[in-house]
């Protein structure tokens, strides 16, 4: 077992503080999906997201976005994503991740739980983090966009947009 | 004999079968892209909206590639002279509406695949091949490449309605070969 802490041991600056901030300033925050087959990604500009280290023995990492900040540089398919069909902004204007636990180890990479909430629906996923030497700390997950009810009615259906989402996020 | 009508001796009475074929294949994939063009920009969105965008796509990189051999064929091939009958004005002119559609049915394509590129959409033919994006994702450069391609457009409609009507013209009024050449019924020139 190996928990955040050494996750952060790993980067090249050991934190000082106990709770560790990051947001838009420091970090990368997006989705790839799948258009006709192609990757098509965008991202979210605003997002805040702590890592706490004051239990030393159980260390916990959150990360709150607001989903009426997402961006795929064309704003037709950022209002169609944002729309009540898809992540529903207004009625869920915050996506949350929290961690669940601590990480295992998975070669090259760490497999770290937590609940996903996006659109009033809560599901555990299973994170997968990379630390590069440089101290960039990436992770990812793959999931169904439909288990959040993401793309409703006649969106359900994956012929054009594919159900498979990978959201990723970088700290440098 | 002067050089000119020794040149226009040689030049065929109608024109090639491939030139005709491309000349009316490309002429109904043309007004139909024009026709569902208009129409899905209207549409709300939807799944099916996103089908017939993408088919749009496709058809419109076809016409391009279509282009590009008829162009080719144009160069390697000689068209049929005008008949004596036609003034010079209407010869410099028919020369220039003719380059010019052929500019804008190149162009048509080109802004569709640079508007698309820009869009971040992926540009792929019939869902099978993928072609590369022509320039990086902007919602600025995508603003441009749609107004563009909207000038085009009603630029094309405008360029047809005269080409249309010029050879109904000389089909019906002067009552000349010109029509009838692109129909594939040879027949002497004037």
């Amino acid at each position: 077992m190996i928990t955040l802490l050494t996750i952060l041991a790993l980067t090249a600056t050991p934190p000082a503080a106990k709770l560790l901030s990051f947001d838009q300033s420091n970090s990368k925050l997006g989705f790839t999906g799948s258009y006709d087959e192609e990757p098509i990604d965008g991202r979210f500009e605003k997002f805040t997201g702590s890592v706490n280290l004051t239990d030393l023995s159980k260390p916990t990492f959150e990360v709150t976005v607001q989903v009426n900040s997402l961006n795929s540089d064309y704003e037709d398919r950022d209002m169609v994503l944002k729309n009540s069909d898809w992540f529903d902004a207004e009625k869920f204007p915050n996506a949350r991740f929290v961690s669940a636990g601590s990480c295992t180890i998975s070669a090259p990479a760490l497999l770290c739980p937590g609940e996903l909430s996006i659109r009033g629906v809560s599901k555990l996923i299973s994170l997968r983090v990379t630390i590069s030497k440089t101290g960039t700390i990436e992770g990812s997950a793959e999931l169904d966009r439909k288990t959040f009810g993401i793309g409703q009615g006649e969106w359900d259906e994956s012929a054009v947009i594919g159900k498979s989402v990978k959201i990723w996020f970088k700290v440098f | 004999m002067s050089t000119t009508a020794a040149l226009l001796t040689h030049r065929p009475l109608s024109y090639t079968r491939t030139a005709i074929a491309l000349h009316w294949l490309i002429a109904l994939l043309v007004l139909g892209m024009l026709a569902a063009g208009f129409f899905m920009i209207e549409m709300r969105v939807s799944p099916n909206k996103l089908k017939i965008y993408m088919l749009h796509k496709s058809i419109g990189l076809s016409i391009l590639a279509l282009m590009l051999i008829r162009i080719i064929w144009r160069l390697t091939h000689r068209s049929p002279a005008l008949p004596n009958s036609v003034p010079n004005w209407q010869r410099i002119a028919s020369h220039a509406s003719h380059a010019l559609l052929y500019l804008l049915l190149i162009a048509m394509p080109l802004s569709g695949w640079l508007m698309n590129s820009a869009s971040g959409f992926p540009t792929k033919l019939f869902g099978v091949l993928r072609l590369p994006q022509l320039i990086d994702k902007s919602q600025s450069a995508f603003a441009f490449w749609q107004y563009s391609h909207g000038v085009i457009a009603f630029s094309l409609c405008g360029l047809i309605a005269i080409h249309v009507l010029a050879a109904l013209k000389h089909h019906f009024i002067d009552k000349d070969v010109i029509l009838n050449r692109m129909l594939g019924r040879a027949a002497p020139l004037n």
